[in-house]
């Protein structure tokens, strides 16, 4: 058996966290979960996880600043990153494309399978 | 005069023939005179007739001497001469026969000048009459002196009718001076006091006028710009801060003869700040010449400000709306997947209806920012490949339950010839999610949906659902885009819903210039017609995207 592909979900809204923790936990992911931008940043550099799914309003630390900073080191420039936040200001996805945000996608158009779904065929894509 | 006169009359009791031959003899002075003169005793006889005052007259001095017939050289009827009246000491008529006419000689005493008009002789006469006295004083007789001034008179008639169209043209020359004066006053005022900055310039560019605001908005007095390129003194920079060259200026191009222009630029300052400027520059043409330009500018500013703000906001409340709903609609997803335990039938009821209830909250919130954002006018146009036989099978795919539920009937027809077109994803599925949803809820059981997608022309792609539905009310179809309306079956069919939708996909395919109409009969069914170039949409920038309503 492949070794359990890594998530790290940055999202300042517990619950949300919870939520996505369980279904993505469920279909056997390994989760992490970081409360704002500053925690989700410290995260990634310790631990490189496979996929990182990054909420925008947070406190201390946005996701914008977050995958700015994140592309500093050699790592963080190649890590892979799909937004999922409420925003959907087209400035601020074209911002965050050239951050080279894998993905963006809206929580409220998106149910929880939906993005299960979203994940899987990221790591099943080559 | 007085002398010589009295060395004849002293003898008037001789005889009167030889009186006269002396009086000839000694009178020859007068009658060699080129001046018309003639002299008449007290009696108001003639005495003298000089060959000149015969000439004017056409009277020969035989036929005029010792009569009293003077008059009749002058006028037409009988009346007392100049020298009549001076012989009768009656000087109360001279006002009266000579008004305005006449004027009493300053060197001698009771001697009288008139001028006057002759239409007899068709002649102006200059004439002066004095008075002879003898040794002692009486008045034996008066002399009068005829100057023709007809020609001067002319003269002076010419100057005075000449002066007087001078007068008169010069009357009306001040009066248009004053009103060519008070209109550029006004026009100045009016330019001065004109709401927006206002600047004119001339063919080479150099400021010519300025008015009050424009004083303001870029920190130069009038009397500074006056005279210096507007170039130099206010440079302006693009959107993206790139100073634009002398030759792409407006004011340049539309000298070059390009037609009337209106953009936003950003302006320097004196000071060096900048603001942007909305102009709007047209030529100032003058027979077919171009004698400058006149540009209007408006500090934009606080449209700016606000659109940002209003963005901003609409940003943050689609952040702040959405987050609730999420939490709701994942949590009722979760219950319904047994995640918590399976649900008993009852349970599972209600939280579908939670769920389904939030969806079409949701969908509310999207609808209602969307039209924010259309209000705004700045929602992104992001062109990529699309299939439209794939967005409606997705939009199909999310409305199966209520397919089901209604047995309705769907008949799908895509030409492979439109597969695929270049267009923004997101509002072809906001456009493509309203019309098939609209058509699903206002068809009764039963009935058919109609999707059909063809080329229309050589340049054109229509596509259409049509339904056998409850149809659009016929006195209700001029507000069927209208914002928040509902057509009262619509209202009866399906109480929730928000009259957003067809607002919405209205202002999106005006705005990308697509066409959209229908075809409605009620209880029949309605057909909308969705028609768009094979090049589909242009990309254009803006602030926000616009979201699919109903998800």
């Amino acid at each position: 058996m492949e070794t359990k592909k890594s998530i790290l979900i940055v999202d300042d809204d517990p619950f949300l966290l919870k939520m996505l923790d369980e279904i993505l936990s469920g279909q056997g992911f390994l989760v992490q979960t970081a409360r704002d931008g500053q925690e989700g940043l410290e995260k990634s550099r310790a631990n490189h996880p496979d996929l990182i799914l990054l909420d925008l309003v947070m406190p201390k630390m946005d996701g914008a600043t977050m995958l700015e900073k994140l592309r500093d080191d050699e790592w963080g420039k190649t890590a892979a990153v799909i937004v999922l936040s409420n925003i959907n200001n087209s400035e601020t996805i074209k911002a965050l494309c050239a951050k080279n945000a894998r993905g963006y996608l809206v929580k409220v158009n998106n149910s929880l399978s939906d993005i299960a779904k979203v994940v899987n065929k990221f790591f099943a894509t080559p | 005069m007085a002398n010589f006169f009295n060395f004849g009359l002293d003898k008037k009791k001789n005889n009167r023939d030889k009186y006269l031959a002396r009086c000839r003899d000694f009178g020859g002075i007068i009658y060699g005179s080129p001046i018309p003169q003639f002299v008449i005793g007290a009696d108001h006889r003639v005495i003298y007739w000089n060959d000149a005052v015969a000439k004017y007259s056409g009277i020969a001095e035989k036929d005029i001497i010792g009569t009293n017939n003077q008059w009749k050289a002058f006028y037409s009827y009988e009346r007392p001469c100049l020298a009549d009246i001076l012989v009768d000491r009656k000087f109360a008529l001279i006002p009266e026969l000579y008004k305005g006419k006449y004027t009493k000689s300053k060197l001698v005493p009771e001697a009288y000048e008139a001028t006057d008009y002759f239409p007899q002789m068709k002649k102006w006469l200059f004439f002066t009459a004095a008075v002879i006295r003898d040794k002692k004083g009486g008045i034996i007789g008066a002399v009068e002196t005829l100057e023709d001034i007809t020609d001067r008179k002319k003269a002076e008639e010419t100057l005075k009718n000449q002066t007087e169209k001078l007068q008169k043209n010069k009357k009306v020359l001040i009066e248009t001076v004053a009103r060519l004066g008070e209109e550029k006053a006004k026009d100045d005022a009016i330019l001065m006091s004109i709401g927006d900055g206002l600047v004119i310039t001339d063919e080479e560019g150099k400021v010519e006028f300025i008015n009050g605001v424009f004083e303001q908005m870029i920190g130069w007095q009038a009397n500074e710009a006056i005279g210096r390129p507007l170039a130099e003194i206010m440079p302006c920079q693009d959107e993206k801060g790139n100073p634009l060259l002398p030759g792409e200026r407006f004011i340049a191009r539309v000298m070059k003869g390009e037609k009337t222009n209106t953009a936003t630029f950003y302006y320097s300052r004196k000071d060096g700040s900048r603001f942007p400027g909305a102009v709007t520059v047209a030529g100032i043409n003058f027979k077919g010449k171009k004698l400058g330009a006149v540009s209007v500018l408006r500090d934009v500013s606080h449209e700016i400000e606000l659109d940002r703000a209003k963005s901003e906001f609409i940003s943050l409340a689609s952040h702040q709306l959405r987050d609730a709903p999420t939490a709701i609609s994942w949590s009722a997803e979760a219950l319904l997947m047994g995640t918590a335990g399976q649900l008993n039938d009852k349970q599972k009821e209600y939280i579908e209806e939670i769920y389904r209830r939030n969806k079409s909250a949701i969908g509310l919130i999207n609808d209602l920012l969307n039209v924010s954002r259309l209000d705004l006018g700045t929602f992104v146009i992001e062109p990529a490949k699309i299939s439209f036989a794939d967005i409606c099978k997705g939009e199909l795919k999310q409305f199966e339950p209520l397919i089901k539920e209604k047995r309705l009937e769907i008949i799908q027809d895509f030409d492979p010839a439109a597969a695929e077109i270049q267009a923004d994803p997101q509002l072809v599925q906001i456009i493509l999610q309203n019309l098939i949803s609209n058509a699903l809820y206002y068809t009764p059981a039963g009935g058919t949906v109609k999707i059909n997608l063809s080329p229309g022309n050589s340049q054109t792609v229509l596509f259409s659902v049509s339904d056998n539905g409850y149809g659009i009310p016929e006195a209700q179809k001029a507000k069927i885009f209208g914002r928040m309306f509902r057509a009262d079956n619509a209202k009866k069919a399906r109480s929730d819903g928000s009259g957003l939708g067809l607002y919405v996909i209205k202002q999106i395919t005006d705005q990308v210039g697509w066409k959209i109409w229908f075809d409605s009969a009620e209880n029949k069914g309605t057909t909308f017609y969705l028609s768009f170039p094979r090049s589909g949409m242009a990309a254009r920038p803006g602030q926000t995207k616009l979201t699919r309503g109903i998800v």
